[in-house]
């Protein structure tokens, strides 16, 4: 195995994959060799395309608003046209409009769930006879919250709980055929859609490692993460490194799930702060 | 990140180091430019493992000892630091499994399969982890069979040893993380248990070995305290295991 061309001759399609986590999650793949199909909504990711035509040529972006479903299809239908094999599908698309419960209604239910679950479902239908033929991959993208959560998130909890459900099925009925599927579940990341802008932050090393100390979101000890971490999840996904995992749900979520309570008052003691900037500065490595 | 040498200059050690996935481990970790040390017991095999590994890097060695009593196991341990200098990997590959149902597990089985499996990964861990607390840096990869998580019939004894591991595991990270001691865990279809179906074929060595190299490197850097299933994901078949 080439374990730096992990996806040599591979082609992927990433959605949402013009900024943030899914930019990353393309980055990675083209580096490591694989043509990028990846989707977004806002026109300015044709940059980001170009970009990954530069790593990888023959990557491009594709318009797509992965809440309606003539999109979605057109979507599969420009990328069936541009390629004849498609290896993995990388589903990172997903919102978030939190609230109560009683305060959402149903059009903002519905929305979250058109965008998180509906769009992998018809992704899923229009590429499973391409994966079939490449003995192929999905990957989606969850969240912490498809397990345990708290208040305001009942719309994308429960849609992101049905993601990992539908991957679940996909691996089962998938295994016949080579088909492996896995889900990611980030915890506390900061991707450039999150926070002020990730390449902004690695300016300010001091701001990051105040971010990282204050250990939002991962376990207090540990901090959060960056797009990196979860771009590497997918990529060992993606690859023959996990040839014999299907149905899995990583998470990667620096221990936020794993305890029982968040039961420690936490203080980082100030003589680890040159530790933690070392550590940050390592995280938001491009 | 260079992912042809993921664990370049770091020192690893693998317990069970001749086994079929031990063995695996080591020589992917010393191909990935580690320095490794192997523990196991039979000192013929652990010579030849040795061999193999010197034949990739130079600096790795091995040990053999009884893995089942605690002062050898501290023994071991010095002579692995005394080699590497340092530990930043910590594999615990050492295992057993011998059969039986509650009923019909034999006293000393039982005791054999817990010394083996449970016992040597919490005593190395002990041993080693002092190191990693001073390094501010650590990896612990314990690897053990998936019915941690699901059951098959006559497996009372692995799955008990099996679940404790896990739990361990979780605990272990609690603890160091603040350290950044990272502890992880790789389950697996034993070898050798009756009616075991994977679905995408039975796993080899090698994609157990590439698990545990993606727990020890940086790719893998935001997952503590997490379960990986190496097993063509047998556990999300309802009802459906053996035949």
């Amino acid at each position: 195995m080439k374990y730096n061309r992990l996806l040599e001759g591979k082609v992927a399609v990433i959605t949402s994959g013009a900024h943030g986590m899914g930019k990353h999650v393309a980055v990675w793949y083209a580096r490591h060799g694989a043509i990028c199909f990846i989707n977004g909504r806002d026109p300015s990711g044709v940059e980001t395309g170009e970009m990954l035509n530069e790593i990888s040529p023959g990557s491009c972006f594709i318009r797509c608003d992965m809440s309606k479903r003539e999109d979605v299809e057109s979507f599969i239908n420009q990328v069936l046209e541009r390629t004849d094999r498609i290896d993995n599908v990388t589903n990172v698309v997903g919102i978030n409009r939190s609230d109560l419960t009683d305060q959402v209604d149903d059009e903002r239910f519905e929305y979250t769930q058109q965008v998180n679950l509906y769009g992998i479902i018809r992704l899923a239908r229009g590429f499973w006879s391409s994966l079939k033929k490449t003995r192929g991959n999905f990957i989606l993208i969850s969240t912490i919250h498809s397990g345990a959560t708290f208040g305001k998130n009942s719309a994308y909890a429960s849609s992101k709980s049905a993601t990992n459900a539908f991957a679940r099925a996909l691996a089962v009925e998938g295994a016949q055929y080579g088909i492996r599927a896995n889900v990611v579940c980030p915890g506390g990341i900061y991707s450039s859609r999150q926070q002020e802008g990730y390449f902004e932050l690695k300016n300010d090393i001091e701001k990051l490692t105040d971010i990282g100390m204050r250990g939002e979101g991962g376990h207090p000890d540990y901090g959060s993460g960056s797009s990196n971490d979860i771009a590497n999840a997918c990529l060992f996904l993606a690859s023959d490194m996990a040839a014999h995992v299907t149905g899995a749900a990583i998470m990667s979520d620096g221990g936020a799930t794993f305890q029982s309570h968040k039961f420690r008052d936490f203080r980082t003691p100030s003589d680890y702060r040159d530790l933690w900037r070392e550590f940050m500065l390592d995280r938001y490595e491009l | 990140m260079d992912y042809q040498r993921l664990l370049a200059g770091r020192s690893a050690i693998v317990t069970g180091g001749v086994g079929s996935v031990g063995r695996t481990v080591a020589l992917l970790y010393a191909r990935h430019g580690a320095n490794v040390v192997v523990l196991d017991e039979d000192e013929v095999e652990v010579e030849k493992i040795v061999q193999e590994l010197r034949d990739i890097n130079q600096k790795c060695s091995g040990f053999a000892g009884n893995l089942r009593d605690p002062e050898s196991i501290v023994q071991l341990c010095n002579h692995a630091i005394n080699a590497l200098g340092t530990a930043d990997i910590l594999v615990n590959a050492a295992g057993t499994y011998l059969s039986g149902d509650a009923e019909t597990l034999e006293e000393d089985d039982f005791i054999a399969m817990i010394d083996w499996n449970v016992n040597s990964t919490i005593r190395f861990t002990k041993a080693i982890i002092p190191y990693m607390c001073d390094n501010r840096q650590g990896d612990i990869i314990n690897i053990t069979s998936d019915l941690a998580t699901a059951s098959l019939p006559g497996t009372a004894g692995i799955a008990a040893c099996a679940g404790a591991v896990l739990a361990f595991t979780r605990s272990v990270t609690m603890d160091y993380i603040r350290y950044r001691v990272r502890a992880n865990c790789i389950v697996y279809p034993l070898d050798g248990i009756e009616g075991r179906r994977p679905l995408t074929g039975a796993p080899a060595p090698e994609d157990v070995a590439n698990a545990a190299l993606w727990y020890a490197c940086k790719m893998s850097r935001f997952i503590i305290g997490d379960m990986l299933p190496v097993n063509g994901g047998m556990d999300y078949f309802a009802g459906m295991r053996g035949e």
